[in-house]
Order: C-alpha cells, then structure tokens, then sequence
C-alpha cells in the first residue's frame, strides 16, 4: 500500500522481492520451540546479553511465554539467579569462554543454597569444546541437564539484510588464526544455498573470503547429498568480501541518516536507544524497512533528509486543513477518510523522524564533528597524508575520544599506502603520552594487522583512480553515484562489487585491481547441469557476504547499486554490522579486564 | 456357459481336489521348485532336517537316532552342513561342543544350536560362529535341557526348553536371552507325551500333554484343557504328536491311535477331528499355511484340512517338511517342491468351471492373441472389469512359471483397456515384484518366496539377506530398480560389501583398499569410517588407515584416525576442516598421549593449531604459554605478555613485580631488535617511578595516570617546576606542553593566567586555542580577547564560534566574501533574526557591487 502523500515521490522498487527470508526466521524459531518442549513446563531463560536483541528478531516474548518461558534474565557478571523462578533453567549463550564463569557461578550459586533446578544450556550456534572444557573443570558440567546446540546462523535484520551477529571474526581469523567464525558463516552459506539454490558464480577477495570458499567446499563434500540446483530463485552471484581488502570503509564517517544514527547512537539489531533530550525520555526505537517513511529515509544522504520531511509534514498538514476548512468534494473526502489511518502512521512517523533528524543535525554541526569530516576527507582525497596532521594531533592533545584518534590515524596511514617510521612512532608516543601507555598493545594489533603500517607499496593512490573511489561533484540529495553515503567517497567494497558484475568494467581493470587487494581471489563458476537452469530468471540476485563486518552506508550503496539496475537484486549477509566504532572496539586489546 | 468347458486348461492338470468334488472342495498343488544339487551327497533318511522359513536355507545333521540328539556315546564329532532351498552347499561346521538338543533357524537367518546346558550356540550362513547365548535353564546344574524348540516370538527368535526335572523354560528372545520359567504342569508322575509352543498376539504359551490330558501353561498358571482327551470314536490314546499354526492360532493334536484333533489353539472351538488310515508313528507333523495339517512319513505324506478331509501324496524318497505361512515345503533326496493350497485368485482364474470375472478376461487375452473374434465376445459378458483385472494380477502373483505369469499379466493389461480410470499402481507394484520374486527363485540364489510371503518379509528384509547371502550385485540391482533411497538401499548395500571384503585377509592390504575405494568412490553417502573400524577390527590396522583417509566427514574421520594412531594426519584434516571443537580434540587428546615435546614439534607444523593451542592454554594453562613463546623465539608476544602481566596486578605492594615485567617486556623487544618498542617500555618504567614517587609525596594517586595526566596533575597543583621536569624528561613537545597548560587553567578558571601566558613571545599552539579553551569553560568574554589573534583565515570561524556573529559579519563583509557571509547567516538565523536579514543585505550589496576577490572559506 502506498501511504497517503508519497503517491508523487519518485517509485521505487521494493528491496529483494526475490527470496522470503521469513522462512528463515520460521525455522530458527521452530528450533528454538522444540529445544524448549525438551524441558517439560515453566521454565526460566538466562539469556547472553548479546543474544537478547538478535533472538528478538527470532521469536518475540509473547512466542517465548506461550511456550512456558515465564522469565527472563540477563546474563551478568556478578549476578545470582533471582529464587522465584521456575525449577526449570535454561542458559542460552554464545559459545564464548568469557561467559562461562558467569554461568559456573549461577549454578553453584543455587547448588549452595540446596534449591531444586534444571540447568539447560544451549549454544547458539554451536556448542565450544573450550567452553565445556570450562565447565568441566569448575566442575559444574555434571549440574548441567543438558547442553545442546542452537543452530541459528543467520538473524534476519530487514528483507535484504542477514547477520551472522559475530562480534570480532576480522580481528580472530586474521590475528588469532582461530577459524570458529569462519566455519560458522561457512555453515550459514551453505545452509542459505540449500534453501535458496546454488550460486552460478562465486567471487570473492581476501584471505578470509577464500577460506570460507574452501570450508564450504568441504561442507558440501561432506554432506554427501548436496547437489547443485535451482530452487525456484537463481543466485546469480555469490560474492565474498573480506573485510581485509577493505577496512578503511567502516572508518570513514557514513552520511546516511542510518548510518548517522548509528555513528551517534549505536543501531542494534534494529533497534537504537535516544537520549531524553527530544523524547522526554530515553526511548527505544524500533528501526525497520517495515515503516514506510524509514525506508525512504535509510539510505539518503543526511543533507537530503530535511527536505524530504519538510515537504511530507506539509503535504500532510495541507491535507488535514483542507479537510477542516471543509471545501472538499464527496470523493475527495472519501479518499481521505480511506487514508485516514495511513495518515496518522505517517504522522507520527514524520514527528519520530523529525525528533531524531534534529539530534543528529545539532551533533553534525558542531565543530568536533565537522573539522574531523574535513580532515577525514582531505585524507580520502590524498591532501597532506605524508606528513603530520595538524588536526589529529590537536585532538590527542584535546583528549579527544581515541576512537576519533584512531580512526583518522588509521585513515592517514591506509590513504598514505604506509607511513614515515618516525611519523608512525610520533603517533604511537603521542596517544601513549595522552591517552596512557595501556593502548601499547592495541597500537600493537593494529600495527600487526596492517592497519597502522609503515611505508611501502602504497596502494591506495593508485585504487583511488582506478575505481574512482572520490567524487567531488556527487549531489547528496539526488545523487548520481553512491560516493554519496560518505558525500564525497565510495566505500572500495562495494566498488570492487560494482565493477565485477559489470563484465565490461571488469575486464579492463581485473588483473590490476586483484593484485592491488591483498590475498587471494576466488573467481569460479559453478557447473550447474543443463536441465536445472531454469527457463528464464529476470532478476539477477547476488548474495554479497561481508566477512568481518559491513556499514549501514555500504548496505545503501549496494541498495542504490539494485536501484540503478532494474535487473539485479542483493541480499547482504555480514558477520555484524559494524561503524568505525565498534570495528575499532573489536580490534582493541583490552588489557584492564585481564585484570583478576 | 457352455464354452467355458471347450478351454483346455493344462494350468490345473497337478490340482487335487479334497473333499467330495463340489462346489465347495478345495484345491491343493505340488510345485517342483528345484531338483536339489544335493542328490548325490545327502540321503536325508540318514539325517535331520531344519530349514528356515521365508524360502531359507537348510541345515542337516548327521542322526542315526532320527531325532535330533546327538548323545555322548557317540565318538565322532557330527558335521552340521547348510545347503541353500536348492541343495547346494554354502558351509559346513564341525560340532564339537555339549550335546546337541535342538538346530534351528532364527529369523534373521542365523543356525540357532542348542545344547543339553542351555546355551544357544548362534552361527551365521557361512558357519562363522557369531556367538554363544549363555542361558540359565536350572537352578541347579543337574537340571538340564531335556527337549528345546525354536520358534518366532513376537520380538524376534525364541527358544522353549523341557529340563529333565519337567520344567519349562522360555526365552522369548535368545538375543537378550532372559529365561521365564513357566507354571509347573500337574501330576509331574507321568511323563510329558509331547508339548508345543503357541507364539501368539504378543503372549507365548506352552501346550503339554501327559498321556491324554491336555495343559495350557503360561508362567504363572498351568491349565488343564483337556482332562482327558476322549476322540468322538470313543478311543483313548496318548497324545503324541502337536503342532501349532505359524500365526500361533490353530493347533493339531495327534494321538498314538492315529486319531487328529484340530482346533483353535486356545482350545475354545475344535474344528475337526481325522481317524489317520495309519497308526504308526510319524515322522513330521507341521502346519500348511493355516488351513491344513501335513503330517509325514517315511515317504508317504498326509494332508488334512480344517474340514476334516484328507489326501495324501506319495513322494521317491524320505523327506522333510518346511512349514511356511502360506505352505509347506518339501524337501527330499532329489527335489524340493511345495504343497500349498490353490489361492483363491487363482482358483477364479483357472478353476473348473469357473464363471468368475478373471476367468473370461482370461480366456478373452488368449483368444485376442489367437486373433480370434470370441475376445470381443468374452469381453462383452465381463460385468465387473475391474475385478476381473484384479483378478489376473493376483493371480500372476501366485504362479511360480515366468510365462504363466505373463500370460495373466497380459490378460490383465488387456484388461485395463476397457477401463477408463485404472489406477495402473497395482500392476506395475506386481510386475516389480514378480521380476524381483523370480530373480531370488533363481537356483544360485535360492530363495523361493511366494508373492504371500515377500510382502509379509518386505523388500529391505530381502535385501538383508541377499546381503547375508553375500549376494551384494543382485541386492544392489534390486535397490536401484525399485528406487530406494541411496543411504537405505546402493550405499548400504555396498558398505556391506566393503565391510566383507575388509574380511577377506588374503587379498593384499593396498589392492583391497583401492579396489574397495574404485567401487565406492562414485557414491557420496558412503562411511568409510564404517568400514575402516570393521578393519580395524579384523585387526588389519594399515587397511583401516587407508580407508579412513577415504572419509570425507572430517568429524567422524578425525577421531578415527586418532585411534588407529595417525597423530599426524588427525591434526592436518582437523585443521583442514576448519572445526575448531574438532582441532581441540585431537590437541588435547594428542597432548594426552604424547610426550610434550613430541607434541609440540608436531603441532608446530600446523600454524593454525598452534595458535589454537596457545589460546587454550591462555584459559587454562597461562603458566605455560610463555614456554611455547619461548621455545618459538617468539619475543613480540612474550614482551606482549609482559606487559599484560604488568597490569595484571595493580596493588602497590606488587609494584616492584609490574615494573621487573615491564623491564621484562623491555629485553624481549630489544631481542626482536625492536628499539622503538623498548624505548616505550623504558619510558613507561621511568613514568611509573615517577609516579610512585609523587603518589608518595603528595598522597594522591598519580600510577597508571597517562604522562598528559601525571603533568596536568602537578600542573593543578601549581608544580609548574616538576611539571617542567616530566617535560623536558620525556621530552615533551613545546606545543603538547603549552595545550595541558591552557587546559589546566581554563579547567581552573584561572584567566589572568591565561592571559599572561598568551603574552609570552612564543605562543606554540596558536591563539585558537586559546578561544577553545575560554569557551569550552563557558568564559566568552575572555575568548573575544583572543579573537582577533586567530589566524586570518580562521577569524570568521571563531567568531561565529563564540557566537560573536555581528563582528564575525563585519570581519566578512570587509573581505567581500559571500561563502563566510552566508555561513554565518545559517548559524544565526535561529537566535539573532534581524541580524540574520542585515546580512542578507550585505550579501546583496555584495551582489550589485563589482565582484571583488573574495576569501574562500575553507569548509564547503
């Protein structure tokens, strides 16, 4: 249905009309119901702070309740289970090692005090040898019922957006060498082309990309009746990215207004907590392409979003006098009463947006903010990444947040292709002196990771032609290219994306683009016997995999990209969704919790 | 009809009809299946016989006695052979146990032997004993098994025991092998005559007789049925003979006297009772499917019906009977046939006289083939096609001869033409099985099932025992033909075949692995662990080995490999596989079972299990981590961990040990010649005596304050000197010094300072920050001092910064730049109006007049 007052605006294609992912969530959530009919009665679920908000998306708590879940609890360091809930308990975590003394400690907690319970725990997605090696050692593993497997992968964040919610696979593959996260997703992909058909084509970039190509391999190998087929959809491509080839999209600022939101505010699993100042409260939004408004609004450049509300209220306000000034005809007040609870959506919609479209215009226009833009985006466009940056140097001696620091630094040294080894220690001292000499390790990690990197074979001059990555004369409000979620960048990932669907783009610039990006490419085509390519398939659809993380900006990229191609659609799957802050949190080396 | 009796039919020459000949008389036939291969070999006069049901194979003993007790008088060690149903030996066995009460067939075709102490003895086709069924009889070990029988029980095979002591012991499945002892049978003076066992509707009882009296025993009670069995003729005789249905409902009874009583088996309805012509003993008395008693002798053979009417047959040689549900078999010196009653389809096709739907169909496809007219004819006078078509299928079902069946099955697809909506599944479902039926017939396979008893066994069940049979091509050829799904029926069957041929030790280890992974590789669903365990434990470890690499489930093959010892290819397939709870395993059980430097030469080799390693042992070994950092020179990581362990602690009595890890994490960096690293750590050692210092001298926590912090502390304190001296010691830049300066005072509100430092000749950061610092603690008025020392191209900015907007207009206006002009307009449009329109006066003035070079403020 299209809502009253947007009838004018320019048409615009729903996202992936191609697949259902709600089957996805159907099937998760029948595995979760029939781990619950295991345990017989009222029982108690213990939830991993992390799982509350993605399980949401799962099954919401009326599911939960009508089921015999009565209560629920978070997972806490610290805590101890309250004593009025049922006999039955069911911890549901993710296999971390880090939360198993929580869970240790709940159980010998009640053991202590003689109170009948059954313990459950269940993994999602999988169970952790370490982590059962850890129970077995407190000596809690025979006070466990059960210990089961969740198997959901994949949550579904929109109709075009999986998460594997899988907080610091970049930073585990790439500087702990510990596959975990890679087989997880390797098993979501699998698992995802079981349902939707195999891939004709598969592409992917890095390391990680080409790890989890091969574990998929093996996956199918091994589980013997896996052939290829067409199930109804076609995957036209599969394409992997790791994050490797690319982390200098997630550290560039997004000027969308969801990706601005979630700079500010921290959008999690589709939902974003706002400060009081607006709301009277601190409010919980729920954010999805289900409301109209937001799914025009999601993926526009920020400087766009004024207009756009301005001119809706009024369209609105202009009805709504009409209608009290009474001059309208027999019809044209029927329509409106027909539109009348579309009205009132929209309306409240637009006082919604309008609230949080003033939050976010008052934090970009302070100075911390925009001198930061500016800096950011003379580095994007190679002016002055050789030498010391002024401003980043102002904002350590400020105490600016590290984060802020950090994420120009990291800018500078990648647009510089490496810096001066006396630049580099400048900066290192320089955070050391200000901000303490606890960041040496995390300094260390980057620097290990090739994030923070020396000097030699800069690569990102010659990318930054080649792909056209900064376009100066982009307009934000009707854009011609999607360089305009960062106003003046393409995010690299979705370029590389952009090029390779493009055959005619793609021949000229393949072998130098490849040996531009670091580690291996995998470029294959899947041989799909005759009889299964179905007739005639219009849309192309591509699934695009972020492994270690993408931004809302370079989902709207890629939305745009669908936009621009009447014949392509995507379905983004990431292991999170990530900004520069919290890919920056991942990569930290937290030496004060190591604290006993 | 008179034309029905023009048809000549051979097809009912070998009926012999019992009863008086009308309407409602039955029919029996023989049906040679086999001349037996045996012929030369086996005079069966000289041995018991026991063949299994379903068309299974035949066991025979050598027995003077004709019974099947072989005593220990008798010195030499008797062979038990098994022949197929067609006489052609597969095995034979050399008895050399106890002494032998009773052979027999269990239902997954295993020779059951049971001996006098009870125990059952279980042997597969091939004379492989499988094992030994302990089974408690006695209480004492002087009672023994005195008579035993074999028969189908409800869940599987069981065996019935009479001990010597008169008791019976039931063991209603020798797999688990739990003995019942049943209810004592009264008057234990006089002897048990004959007994049988009554398997069913889930309940097993034994029948007893002693002389005439007759006794239903269960385990808790023995009930008498018969005080004293009286036949209608008045005689009075022993009962010598029982035999109960296969279905377990009927029994038959057999006195001394050759009288037959036949009833339900629960003795509630008596059917009949038979004077037999002959009074001497028999040798066999078994069940015809449920509707007739057969009972043998020497070579005569008697069959009663439920009716009480009889006909015997005379056969060339002795005998021995094979009860099946739906028949008898017969198997003698030369020939193996089977008496079975006509089934009713077949007797609506081809019985005398009849009218019946099939009938004329049948005849009606003979003439069509004939080309003659008559078809039309016949076809006319079917009324109910349907049935008739029916009618020829089942019929075919029951024909042993391929073009007998043909012929029906052709009458019955000549048939299906006059229908409009056939449902052709029946027919298709009978044309399966017949090809299936007559390829196990086949005398080297030699399993002679009728059409009744494939569907009561099912296809899987045949399969099981063509396998059994070592019969794996035709087993597979049937699976492929019937569409069975790979894992139950091609990959089953032919990881059967692997786990036999792993058996076979005189083919060479790599020659049976490549021949068996030839024959597999194309099929997916394949365990090849399955097969590698079956070698494994054939005690043939290299094969096992060979053939586990042929696993493509990593989770199943990993562990595997780890048991049959291969540490190294355990480890590169876990890391292959990517499964993290996998490469744990083999780590921690590698770790188990090797000596440790072994292990971590070998895990050395595999960089990813390495690290996992490492992080294992950071949870639960942290003491040992630094060792495998050490043993890999690996001195990046353990400075690394110095530095974590400094923190690990943070009391001050600990402090000498933070700092000796720091001086630690110091050496390790020089050793990975990492100068910069160290000089860090150095630095952080001097801050932190620094700091430990001035905590003591002014009370105030001053450790783990970062070096900016430590300044800004003494700086607050007005220790303007220390501060200097923490400068000028880690070398401090002027304009870093000069911004913690500012920051302090502004923090302290302390403005006169301010503005006697901005004063000073040198000012190394700039006057913006000093407009900053004003307005960052709320002090406007003091930052306008500032403002025009701002750097020129930033005044505007500031000013509009410090919400000077008038001035910051004028400054614009000056420079003729509209870009500023317009920028200060939108920051105070909302709070100064008026002022907001003067500027876009200004800008109009700008306009009109001659456009002048104007400054380009910086931002867009």
């Amino acid at each position: 249905m299209s809502a009253f007052g947007m009838a004018e605006d320019e048409v615009r294609r729903p996202m992936n009309s191609v697949v259902d992912l709600e089957i996805i969530q159907q099937v998760a959530q029948k595995d979760l119901i029939a781990l619950f009919q295991k345990c017989q009665g009222d029982k108690a679920i213990v939830w991993d702070r992390a799982l509350a908000n993605p399980m949401n998306l799962i099954a919401t708590p009326k599911v939960l309740k009508e089921h015999g879940v009565v209560r629920m609890i978070q997972l806490d360091p610290g805590m101890a289970l309250p004593h009025d809930i049922p006999e039955t308990v069911l911890f549901i975590c993710r296999p971390l090692v880090q939360l198993m003394p929580v869970v240790a400690t709940c159980v010998r907690n009640e053991e202590k005090h003689r109170r009948r319970r059954k313990f459950h725990l269940i993994f999602i997605p999988r169970t952790s040898k370490l982590c059962e090696k850890y129970l077995e050692e407190q000596g809690v593993l025979p006070s466990l019922e059960s210990i089961d497997d969740l198997p959901i992968f994949l949550f579904p964040l929109d109709k075009d957006v999986l998460t594997l919610e899988l907080d610091s696979v970049f930073k585990e593959f790439h500087a702990e060498m510990d596959p975990t996260g890679m087989h997880h997703i390797a098993r979501a992909l699998v698992s995802l082309q079981k349902r939707f058909g195999t891939p004709s084509k598969v592409f992917g970039k890095g390391a990680a990309a080409s790890y989890v190509f091969s574990l998929m391999q093996n996956l199918k190998q091994e589980s013997g009746s896996f052939k290829p087929q067409i199930s109804g959809v076609g995957m036209d491509y599969m394409i992997l990215i790791d994050r490797q080839i690319d982390p200098l999209s997630p550290l560039v600022t997004q000027l969308t207004y969801e990706g601005l939101i979630d700079e500010f505010y921290g959008i999690s699993n589709n939902q974003v907590k706002l400060p009081e100042e607006k709301f009277g409260e601190t409010k919980t939004i729920f954010l999805s392409s289900g409301e109209e408004l937001y799914a025009e609004l999601r993926d526009k450049n920020f400087s766009a979003i004024g207009g756009i509300l301005r001119s809706k209220t009024s369209k609105i306000q202009e009805k709504l006098r009409q209608k009290e000034r009474g001059n309208m005809s027999v019809t044209e007040m029927k329509q409106l009463v027909q539109h009348l609870p579309a009205i009132q959506t929209l309306k409240q919609s637009l006082s919604t947006h309008t609230s949080i479209a003033e939050l976010i215009k008052a934090k970009t226009e302070t100075d911390e903010f925009l001198s930061s833009l500016e800096c950011e985006q003379e580095l994007l466009s190679g002016m002055g990444t050789e030498k010391i940056n002024s401003h980043i140097e102002n904002l350590c001696g400020k105490k600016a947040p590290l984060n802020t620091v950090l994420r120009l630094l990291l800018i500078q040294s990648i647009t510089s292709g490496g810096l001066k080894a006396n630049i580099l220690q400048h900066y290192q001292r320089l955070i050391m002196q200000n901000y303490g000499f606890q960041h040496v390790l995390t300094l260390q990690r980057l620097y290990a990771m090739g994030l923070l990197r020396l000097q030699g074979g800069s690569r990102y001059t010659t990318l930054r032609r080649a792909l056209n990555l900064t376009v100066c004369d982009v307009s934000e409000i009707n854009p011609t290219d999607f360089a305009y979620v960062h106003s003046i960048y393409a995010p690299l990932s979705i370029r590389l994306i952009q090029h390779r669907l493009k055959p005619s783009l793609w021949a000229n610039l393949k072998d130098s683009l490849l040996s531009l990006l670091p580690g291996p490419t995998v470029d294959e085509d899947t041989e799909i016997p005759v009889g299964l390519i179905s007739g005639k398939r219009s849309t192309k659809f591509t699934v695009v995999v972020f492994i270690g993380g993408c931004t809302f900006a370079e989902i709207s990229a890629l939305r745009f990209l669908a936009q621009q191609d009447d014949e392509r659609e995507f379905l983004v799957v990431t292991s999170k969704i990530i900004n520069g802050n919290t890919f920056l949190k991942s990569l930290q080396e937290d030496i004060l919790s190591v604290q006993s | 009809m008179s034309f029905l009796t023009e048809f000549d039919r051979p097809l009912t020459t070998d009926w012999i009809s019992i009863g008086e000949g009308d309407e409602t008389s039955e029919f029996y036939r023989k049906i040679e299946l086999y001349d037996m291969e045996w012929t030369s070999q086996v005079d069966i006069e000289n041995y018991a016989v026991v063949g299994a049901s379903y068309g299974g194979p035949v066991a025979i003993i050598k027995d003077d006695k004709k019974f099947l007790r072989v005593t220990a008088q008798i010195p030499v060690k008797p062979i038990i052979s098994i022949f197929t149903a067609a006489g052609r030996l597969i095995s034979s066995l050399k008895w050399d146990s106890g002494i032998l009460v009773r052979m027999g067939w269990s239902s997954s075709e295993d020779l059951l032997c049971v001996q006098e102490d009870g125990n059952i003895l279980v042997y597969n086709l091939f004379g492989a004993s499988k094992e030994t069924v302990q089974c408690l009889i006695g209480s004492e070990s002087k009672e023994k098994a005195f008579e035993a029988e074999i028969f189908p029980s409800n869940n599987g095979t069981g065996v019935a025991y009479l001990t010597t002591k008169g008791n019976f012991v039931v063991v209603n499945n020798y797999r688990n092998a739990r003995a019942t002892k049943f209810a004592q049978v009264p008057f234990s003076e006089i002897k048990i005559t004959s007994w049988t066992v009554v398997a069913a509707n889930r309940l097993t009882n034994i029948v007893a007789a002693r002389e005439t009296s007759v006794y239903r025993v269960d385990a808790t009670q023995a009930e008498q049925v018969f005080p004293e069995f009286v036949s209608v003729a008045g005689m009075n005789s022993a009962i010598s003979f029982m035999a109960a249905s296969l279905n377990g409902v009927h029994i038959a009874l057999l006195t001394e006297s050759g009288i037959l009583w036949m009833g339900s088996s629960d003795f509630s309805k008596k059917y009949c009772e038979h004077t037999l012509g002959l009074r001497t003993k028999p040798k066999q008395m078994v069940w015809c499917g449920s509707k007739a008693v057969v009972i043998s002798w020497d070579t005569t053979l008697v069959l009663v019906n439920l009716a009480g009417e009889s006909i015997s047959f005379s056969m060339d040689s002795q005998f021995a009977l094979i009860p099946e549900i739906d028949c008898v078999r017969v198997v003698g010196n030369t020939t193996h046939e089977i008496i079975q009653k006509v089934p009713r389809e077949t007797n609506s096709v081809f019985g005398i006289g009849s009218v019946e739907p099939g009938s004329v169909l049948f005849l009606a496809s003979n003439e069509y083939a004939k080309g003659s007219h008559k078809a039309d004819e016949y076809i006319r006078t079917i009324s109910n096609m349907n049935k008739a078509v029916e009618e020829c299928i089942s019929a075919a079902g029951h024909e042993f001869y391929p073009p007998t069946q043909k012929l029906l099955l052709k009458a019955a697809q000549f048939g299906k033409c006059f229908l409009t909506k056939y449902n052709p599944e029946g027919f298709v479902h009978m044309c399966q099985m017949l090809r299936i039926l007559n390829a196990v017939k086949d005398y080297k396979i030699a399993i002679p099932l009728t059409y009744t008893q494939l569907e009561k066994l099912t296809i899987p069940v045949l399969i099981d025992r063509l396998v059994l049979r070592r019969q794996y091509s035709l087993a597979i050829k049937i699976a492929e033909f019937l569409k069975l799904r790979e894992s139950q029926g091609r990959s089953r069957i032919l990881a059967h075949w692997a786990c036999y041929k792993v058996g076979q030790t005189h083919i060479e280890e790599g020659k049976l692995a490549d021949e068996i992974y030839e024959k597999l590789k194309s099929d997916t669903n394949i365990s090849y662990s399955e097969i590698a365990n079956k070698a494994f434990e054939s005690g043939r470890k290299k094969l096992a080995l060979k053939l586990a690499r042929f696993e493509v489930r990593r989770s199943i093959q990993v562990p595997l490999l780890l048991q049959l010892g291969d540490k190294d290819t355990a480890l590169h397939n876990a890391v292959e596989s990517g499964d993290a709870n996998l490469i744990y395993d083999v780590l921690l059980s590698l770790r188990d079972s090797m000596p440790l430097g072994q292990f971590q030469m070998l895990i050395r080799k595999y960089p990813m299990a390495q690290k996992l390693y490492i992080k294992y042992c950071k949870i639960f070994k942290p003491e040992s981590v630094r060792d495998i950092y050490d043993q890999e020179d690996d001195f990046e990581s353990q400075a690394a961990l110095f530095i974590k362990e400094s923190y690990s602690s943070q009391s001050e009595s600990k402090f000498a040990a933070r700092l000796s890890s720091l001086v630690s994490a110091q050496e390790m960096y020089k050793k990975s010649k990492n100068e910069f690293m160290a000089s860090v750590c150095e630095e952080q050692v001097k801050l932190l005596k620094y700091q430990q210092t001035l905590q003591q001298q002014y009370g105030k926590d001053f450790i783990d304050l970062s070096l900016r912090d430590t300044i800004k502390e003494l700086l607050s304190m007005k220790e303007l000197k220390l501060a200097e001296k923490l400068r000028s010691e880690f070398k401090v830049s002027e304009k870093m010094f000069w911004s913690i300066r500012l920051q302090t005072l502004g923090e302290h509100h302390e403005w006169p300072e301010v503005e006697k430092l901005s004063k000073t000749k040198k000012v190394p950061g700039g006057f913006e920050e000093f407009v900053e610092v004003c307005l960052q603690y709320g002090n406007r008025a003091e930052a306008h001092k500032y403002l025009p020392r701002v750097k020129e191209d930033l005044q505007v900015k500031y000013y509009v910064m410090a919400r000077y907007f008038e001035e910051a207009a004028d400054i614009a206006y000056e420079r003729k730049n509209e870009n500023e002009l317009l920028f200060i307009r939108s920051s105070c449009i909302m709070s100064d109006r008026s002022l907001a329109e003067k500027i876009e006066g200004m800008v109009t003035q700008l306009r009109t007049a001659p456009p002048d070079r104007g400054n380009r403020n910086a931002r867009k």
